[in-house]
Order: structure tokens, then C-alpha cells, then sequence
């Protein structure tokens, strides 16, 4: 039992030194301003090719798009970002998004992020911020 | 790892291919789009334990099997052989989840016990049992909600033949394990490396998972157990980790211990996981301090 114990902490010890590394900020790690819309412009231009919910983005503005949810996860990250967007249940509502079309697109901005080579660890930083707001977006 | 398969018995490397080929068929047979595979998130389906339920190597989590979201289905097949000092087990077995709301699983378990059979002068070299499992989602998401993904679930067990079982002591050729689940991912965990956490308790009166039977001369009324794992995703389909699973006590014949592994599952895909483990199992039957790999291949649809 102790050695299980011993085991268990040096497991511990490991992967904590291993995963605390660097200082920067979220922001810093997104690539700043520049990075931030990069992948988002290639999450957008992903979910239009995705048959399975491109049609959620048929009738969207994708400039203004791509430019309210950069401003929105520069904001998140503690960039220097006024976020005044819309509140979320207000622009989802009438869209009926299901959880699975939230699954893919949440799928898709990963895919975007690794494309841009953003580190794991700051993608998982991200998607923590934005996992929360999974209940404003479906079904509205 | 495929080294050592080759320098022990035909048996596993066979289990091993079959499930493979299987794996493989799933894989690409249906492959018309990328879309056919449910629309949850890479790994989010875990593993499957060692009887048939979603988890992780020994140890089922509240997580559904495959990647169904609600409105759709998923499911795997999945083969795992570990090897100990001295003894072997063998599982082979499916399930599929429906809505992300239920699961339903099969699974047949063999002990290799050629350690003890012949000293002891046993009827049989194998116990073999046969699993169906019965998981609920009942409240919460892994990663969305606050509050854990919390599920129910039931896992029926038949020994396949009770002589071995009998003659240790075991009451019943079978019995019903039910366990609550409750399963949490913290996406930004450690540093940004998704932290898991996993922990279960279950009702049963399962001697060595019920492989021994069920009850015994010691204890023939059932054990509340505590079962755990904690993993850490090291990239999106890379879980290391580990799992703890606490174990009753029935038989006089012989002492049994709480178990644990570490373990690496990959998931290279929404198809595909291969998971690697290092298991501590302690005294098995009367052979003390069995530790050894455990291997697991399983394709997801």
C-alpha cells in the first residue's frame, strides 16, 4: 500500500513539473491579435465546409463574424480587447443548435487552432473559458 | 511491446489480431465520409475496462462508450490481454450507446490459471465468465457542466463453469454488480493539460471480478467498494494515467487485493484507441504480488 502510495506521487510529481513550464499570458500564447483571428477566419472557413453544420453559418456575415468572436477570445485571454458583442443566448436564439452541432464546431476550433500550431496546452486554457457558455449557446 | 507477444504462447497475439482485423474493418469499411463516428470529442468516449463498460483499464467511468452526442449512436469492439507473473486474461466484447444517454455492453472474460491448476490438481486451466452491462447517464457533462457526469450502472456476471469457483469456497456461479459513476474533465487542469477525474463505487460480491464466483465462506453479503482514476491529457489523444479499484474479500482460501495499472490510451483517431497499462494486481488465488502489461485494442463505430 505505501509503495502504491509512493507510486502514485511521484506520478503526480512528474507530470507537474513537466506541465508547468511557462509564464506567459493566454493572450501571448494565442499569437496576440494577429493569431487570434488567423484561427478563428480557419474555424469559420472549416464549419462552411463541414456538411454536417455548414448550414448554421449560411446566412452569417463572416467578416463581422470572424471579427466578434476574435474580439470576444482576446477579451477571454486578457488581451487589450473591448468585448461589447451581443449577448450569447441573443444571437444563438431562433438557431436551435443542438449539442452535437456544438460538439463539432468545438471540434473544429481545436482543429483551426492546432493549424495555426497554437500549443495544447494554451488551446485547452482557451476552450476552458469558452466550455462554460455551452448552456447560452444550444437550444436557444 | 509486439516483442514480448512473440516470445509468449500463440493465444494472445491471436486475440490481438483478430480484434485488430475487427478494428480495422470498422474502420474503413464504412468510411464513406469522416462524419460516420458520433460528433463527441476525441477520447471523451474513455476506453473500455476489462468488463465491457467505458472507462478506463479496470475501472468503468460515467462516460458513454464511442462518440454518440445526443440524437445519435456509437459504440466499439474492443480485445484486452494482460499477462501477470502467472496468470493471463483474455476479454473480447462490444457496446453501443444510444442518444449518449445508454449504454449496453457484452464481454467474455478467460483467467489463464495453469499456475495453479495442476499443483492443485484443478478440473480446469481456465475460469471463464461472461459480462452484460447496463450504463445510465443520469445528470452532468464531462466537460460542460459544473457539476460531474454522473451515470448508474448494472453488470451481470456468469461463470461460464462454477467447478473451479466451487471448490475455493465461492456461493453463486453469478451475481450482479451496480456501481454510481461520477466523472469530471478540467480542461484547463494542469497548465492547460486536461485533468480527469474518476470515482465509482460499487455494490458486489465479485471474487477476483467474479472469475472465483460470487460470495464466499468469509463473506457471502455484498461489499461496498471505492474504484478511482485520475488522468491527464498530455496532447488531444494522449491520456496517461491511472486507475484504483478496491476489492472484497470472501474467500478464506486465499487473500485477495485491491488493484491497480497505469496506462497510456492513444486515440488516434475516432476509430481507433490503443491503451497500454502496467497492472499491480497483488496476491491472485494463492500466487502473491502479480504484476505485469495489459494491453487493449478497440475500434470505435
Amino acid at each position: 500500500m505505501n509503495i502504491k502510495l509512493h507510486k502514485c506521487l511521484s506520478l503526480l510529481f512528474l507530470i507537474t513539473t513537466a506541465t508547468l513550464a511557462h509564464a506567459d499570458t493566454l493572450y501571448t500564447q494565442l499569437g496576440e491579435q494577429e493569431g487570434i483571428a488567423k484561427f478563428v477566419t480557419k474555424a469559420i472557413e472549416i464549419s462552411h465546409a463541414d456538411q454536417r453544420i455548414a448550414f448554421l453559418f449560411e446566412d452569417t456575415d463572416d467578416e463581422e463574424l470572424i471579427i466578434q468572436i476574435s474580439d470576444q477570445i482576446c477579451f477571454l485571454s486578457d488581451g487589450p480587447c473591448e468585448y461589447d458583442g451581443q449577448d450569447m443566448e441573443e444571437v444563438h436564439s431562433g438557431m436551435e443548435i443542438t449539442e452535437a452541432e456544438f460538439d463539432i464546431f468545438v471540434e473544429i476550433v481545436i482543429d483551426a487552432m492546432e493549424f495555426v500550431e497554437i500549443s495544447h496546452s494554451a488551446r485547452n486554457k482557451l476552450l476552458a473559458l469558452l466550455a462554460p457558455m455551452r448552456k447560452d449557446i444550444i437550444y436557444q | 511491446m509486439f516483442i514480448i507477444f512473440l516470445n509468449i504462447d500463440a493465444k494472445p497475439l491471436k486475440l490481438i489480431i483478430k480484434v485488430f482485423f475487427t478494428c480495422y474493418l470498422f474502420s474503413f469499411s464504412s468510411t464513406s465520409s469522416a462524419y460516420d463516428v458520433g460528433s463527441r470529442i476525441l477520447a471523451t468516449g474513455g476506453v473500455t475496462q476489462i468488463e465491457g463498460s467505458a472507462g478506463s483499464g479496470i475501472v468503468p467511468w460515467a462516460v458513454l462508450s464511442g462518440y454518440g452526442q445526443k440524437g445519435e449512436w456509437g459504440g466499439d469492439v474492443f480485445g484486452t490481454y494482460a499477462n501477470t507473473d502467472d496468470y493471463d486474461l483474455s476479454v473480447i466484447g462490444a457496446n453501443v450507446a444510444i442518444d449518449n444517454r445508454v449504454e449496453l455492453s457484452v464481454a467474455t472474460q478467460i483467467l489463464g490459471i495453469d499456475a495453479i491448476a495442476r499443483p492443485l490438481g484443478l478440473p480446469d486451466n481456465e475460469l471463464k465468465q461472461f459480462v452484460a452491462g447496463v450504463k445510465v447517464r443520469l445528470f452532468g457533462d464531462l466537460i460542460y457542466t459544473m457539476l460531474p457526469q454522473v451515470s448508474f450502472g448494472i453488470q451481470y456476471k456468469k461463470n461460464t463453469d462454477f467447478d473451479v469457483p466451487a471448490l475455493t469456497g465461492a456461493k453463486d456461479d453469478h451475481g450482479v454488480d451496480f456501481y454510481l459513476a461520477a466523472t469530471k474533465l478540467w480542461l484547463s487542469g494542469i497548465n492547460g493539460y486536461p485533468v480527469l477525474l474518476n470515482t465509482v463505487v460499487r455494490s458486489t460480491k465479485a471474487n477476483q471480478l467474479g472469475l472465483l464466483g460470487f460470495g464466499g465462506d468469509l463473506d457471502d453479503s455484498r461489499s461496498l467498494m471505492f474504484e478511482g482514476s485520475i488522468g491527464i491529457l498530455l496532447r488531444r489523444d494522449l491520456v496517461l494515467g491511472m486507475d484504483y479499484r478496491q476489492k472484497p474479500d470472501n474467500l478464506s482460501f486465499a487473500k485477495e487485493d485491491d488493484w491497480m495499472d497505469f496506462f497510456l490510451a492513444w486515440f488516434p483517431n475516432k476509430h481507433l484507441s490503443i491503451t497500454g497499462a502496467w497492472t499491480e494486481l497483488g496476491d491472485i488465488a494463492g500466487k502473491t504480488d502479480q504484476s505485469g502489461f495489459y494491453i487493449s485494442l478497440e475500434g470505435s463505430f
